[in-house]
Formats: C-alpha cells, structure tokens, sequence
C-alpha cells in the first residue's frame, strides 16, 4: 500500500514536472531588403516601411485557465544603426478562447522590454506586423540584425 | 525501492516548487534588413536634346561669336547614393561617347554646386568648367551617402557653351551635328 501510495505520488509529480507553465510562441521572421530599384536618382528611399500583415505569429499557451497575461516587447541589437526605429502593433485578435487588448498601434521597441498587449486566457495567431522608420541612403551599405524579444507574464 | 521512490517524489516536488516561481516565458525572432550600395545619376529633365548654335557675326569682318543660343543651362544632374561604412567616396566623369564636336569648335561645361540642399553627403563641383572631350573628366567629386533630391532645379546645374576656338578651322558642311554626353558616376 505505501508502495503504491509512492509511486501515485511520484507518477504524479512527473506529469506535472513536464507539464510547463505559461508558454509564449513567436513564429516567422522579418526581413527588409531594398534594391536599387526601389528609388530613382536623385530620390531617397521612403523614410517608413511596413512588413506583411500576417508575416510573423505569436501564440499564448498552456495558461492557468482564464488567466490573465500582459505580453512585454523589447529588442537586442545584434547589428543595428540606432537611426532605424523599430515598431511592432497586432493586426489580429487571434484565435482561441481567450481575449486581447493593447497593441494595435504602433509601439516603438526599445531595447528595454515595454508593455505591448494584455489579455486573457489562450489565443494562436495574433498576427504581428512590423515597421521602420529612419530609411534613408545616408545609411552605410550593410545588412543589420536585431533579435525581437516577446515576454508573457502570467498574472 | 521505496527509499528511491521516496526520494524521486522529493526531488520533482523541489522541481515543480521552483517552476511555480516562474510566471514568465520569452520567445524571440530575428528582423533584418538589408540595405546595398547603390550608385544612380541622371540627367534632368529626361529627354531634353541640348541645342547650341554659334551666333552669326553682327558686323562684315567679324567672328562669329556667343549668343544666347550659344549657351544652355536647362539641365541639371540628379544622383543618389549608397556606400559601405568607411567606403570610398564618388565621383561624377563627364564625357562625349558618341559624335564629336567640329573642327573650330569647343563646348565648355560648367558644373554649378548644389543651390538646393540635398540628403546626406552630396558632392562638389571638381572645376569652375572643363572643355568636353571623348575622354572621361572628373566633375564631381566627394559624394558619401546621399542624394540630390529629383527634378529640375536639384543637384548640380549645367551649363553648356559652345565656343569658337579657330575660325580657321571651322568648316560649315554640315547644319547640324550630334552628340552625345555621358555622365558616369564610380570610386
């Protein structure tokens, strides 16, 4: 009877073990990529561009039920001119049971994480979209990196 | 056995205590872009022929000489650029390629400095002016990372005269003469 009182508890305490809390997930990438064919002589490219609408996905999961969240945003510059400004809003509401608010405009990211979205419960496929700012031929030739960093608080 | 078990459930137990703590998750993406060198010139207004004539001489005995016809200053030279970091700078040649200008004959260009302001490093004009020929001559020069800004009245003015430089030479078997001028922008 003990013995089998153990091995409940320990059965239990493995599921639990790998069942992981809270869980945020980013899929997709943004690339910008300008070509001489974007602007003719004497012109300077468009100071702002926009990524595609759908182009990169965050999913909020394995949530406490109803539990409310905040979703925080912030960069790390692998390569980066601080002349070019970063932001991120959400073009979706996601699917799910759960609720979304926040982050529908535009939201500059820093390299210190900022509030982006709150909501509560599970969503997939809050739909992210991206824009620059600061583009302009003074920028020295080069391809520049940033990582985008998403933290989910569960509250 | 039991002890084993025992000490498992304690050991996942510390575990699951020390997940509890955690009310946070991050994941990440990486952004980038991607911007090139670039290097475009163009002459404005597009399509516009340059004419010059010689004016005719106001009095017997004397030369044909310069006339508002002789000179043009319509056009204007546009350029954007893009360079690497610590990248050389540019410059602007001017040359003729094709035809050539007549016995007797010079056209000078002068190349005017930026009236407008641009973008960024634009250039400066290399000479006060040069006498065109089918060898390629620096008319720009210190060009970084900018641009002129595009249409007529931005950039660099030109200004084409045409010039009687032998009148012994000069022979007339032909109205009209053609020629081209190309403007190349390189390191």
């Amino acid at each position: 009877m003990q013995y089998k009182t153990i091995c409940s508890i320990v059965f239990v305490l493995i599921c639990n073990t790998f069942a992981n809390g809270q869980e945020i997930r980013i899929r997709g990438d943004v690339d910008f990529s300008f070509t001489y064919t974007n602007i003719k002589a004497g012109e300077d490219y468009s100071l702002e561009t926009e990524s595609k609408q759908d182009g990169v996905r965050m999913d909020i999961k394995k949530l406490k039920r109803q539990a409310y969240w905040r979703v925080t945003v912030n960069k790390s510059d692998i390569n980066w001119d601080n002349q070019v400004k970063v932001y991120v809003r959400r073009t979706s509401s996601g699917n799910g049971n759960g609720s979304v608010w926040g982050g529908t405009n535009y939201t500059l990211i820093n390299n210190m994480p900022q509030t982006f979205m709150q909501g509560q419960g599970l969503l997939n496929n809050i739909y992210l979209q991206y824009k620059l700012s600061g583009i302009s031929v003074e920028l020295p030739a080069n391809t520049y990196y940033t990582d985008i960093v998403y933290t989910l608080y569960e509250q | 056995m039991i002890k084993k078990l025992f000490i498992t459930s304690i050991l996942l137990s510390c575990l699951n205590a020390a997940n509890g703590q955690s009310y946070w998750s991050y994941d990440d993406h990486g952004l980038s872009l991607k911007m090139p060198e670039i290097s475009l010139i163009s002459v404005m207004p597009t399509n516009y022929t340059v004419s010059l004539s010689l004016g005719l001489p106001k009095n017997a005995g004397d030369k044909p000489g310069e006339n508002i016809d002789s000179k043009d200053d319509n056009t204007w030279l546009n350029y954007s650029c893009s360079m690497k970091y610590r990248g050389s700078y540019r410059k602007i040649y001017a040359q003729i390629t094709s035809g050539s200008v007549p016995d007797g004959l010079a056209i000078d260009l002068e190349v005017k400095d930026l009236q407008t302001q641009g973008t960024g490093t634009w250039g400066k004009r290399y000479s006060k002016s040069i006498t065109l020929s089918n060898q390629p001559q620096i008319v720009v020069s210190g060009i970084g990372g900018g641009c002129t800004k595009r249409g007529r009245n931005f950039g660099h003015q030109l200004i084409y005269e045409l010039k009687l430089t032998d009148i012994d030479e000069l022979i007339v078997d032909d109205d009209k003469t053609y020629l081209t001028i190309t403007y190349t922008i390189s390191d």
